[in-house]
């Protein structure tokens, strides 16, 4: 499906490629650790990659942060009452 | 066998979390208040069966996932979430992924932030279909491992990673819609070569 970008230094190293399909499950802490080390190791020394790995990793933290948040007071309130009422209640 | 005297103690640190989940799910804060509180008198009830140093949090969500999925799934689909048609990977960083090397100081980080406020993120995020939405939550913004969610949501492995693969696309081209539709690019029509 990917087609080739001529522009694209990556593009027919297969490292590269090898790095790039495991970007995610690098990211996701899912890899071995012998995987993990060698997709590090590509992604110190080959600068597109890293840069793509920087930039994923980066907005994972955008979308994490962007997506908190603080529980209002009331319903606080509401389930601390509620679990005081089954301890007592039962 | 956990103690029940100790529920609250360790279960009312993860009300914000699992209040943050409710509200992408439910997408309305009425129900999401509601969700949370049913699901923390829920695991209360069930708190007896709970096996005391397992991953609390990965128990508490399977609770309000299972809950949000009997009880407000139905009322809350919405006749607009749809499947996009497949991107390429990486769909956002071929397309800004070089503009953070414009300004001077900067990290990809803080251009990114500018780039995506809370609401755009989260109305992507929302406008996900419900099973990329899930696993979405799950792991980019909860941190669950591949096989935590696989058990909190009831799906094979193999699901929860391709549905990852594909739903992270989806959420890259949502946010990259987002932010053409607001003019935040410097041209959206040859950003190709910015990339």
């Amino acid at each position: 499906m990917q087609t080739p970008d001529p522009d694209d230094p990556c593009a027919g190293d297969t490292d590269c490629q090898a790095a790039l399909a495991e970007i995610y499950s690098y990211l996701d802490r899912e890899l071995t650790i012998e995987r993990r080390t060698i997709i590090r190791t590509h992604l110190d020394a080959c600068s597109p990659c890293g840069d793509r790995y920087t930039f994923e990793a980066e907005l994972r933290q955008v979308i994490s942060m962007r997506c908190q948040e603080s529980v209002p007071e009331a319903l606080k309130n509401r389930i601390a009452d509620a679990i005081r009422q089954e301890m007592q209640g039962r | 066998m956990a103690d029940p005297a100790a529920f609250a103690d360790d279960a009312m640190p993860l009300m914000s979390s699992l209040y943050s989940a409710a509200l992408r799910m439910t997408r309305n804060p009425a129900d999401a208040e509601d969700l949370v509180q049913e699901t923390y008198l829920k695991a209360y009830r069930a708190y007896e069966r709970f096996e005391a140093g397992t991953n609390l949090k990965a128990w508490m969500y399977r609770i309000l996932t299972n809950t949000y999925i009997n009880a407000y799934r139905k009322k809350q689909r919405r006749p607009d979430e749809q499947d996009l048609d497949d991107v390429e990977d990486l769909y956002l960083y071929r397309r800004i992924g070089g503009l953070e090397g414009a300004a001077l100081g900067r990290s990809a980080e803080d251009e990114l932030m500018d780039m995506f406020g809370e609401a755009e993120v989260k109305e992507a995020v929302e406008d996900l279909p419900e099973h990329y939405r899930l696993p979405i939550l799950l792991a980019d913004v909860e941190g669950f491992a591949y096989k935590e969610i696989a058990e909190i949501l009831d799906v094979p492995i193999g699901t929860v990673m391709s549905r990852l693969h594909r739903g992270r696309k989806q959420l890259q081209k949502r946010l990259y819609d987002f932010a053409e539709k607001r003019r935040l690019l410097p041209d959206a029509t040859t950003s190709e070569a910015t990339a």
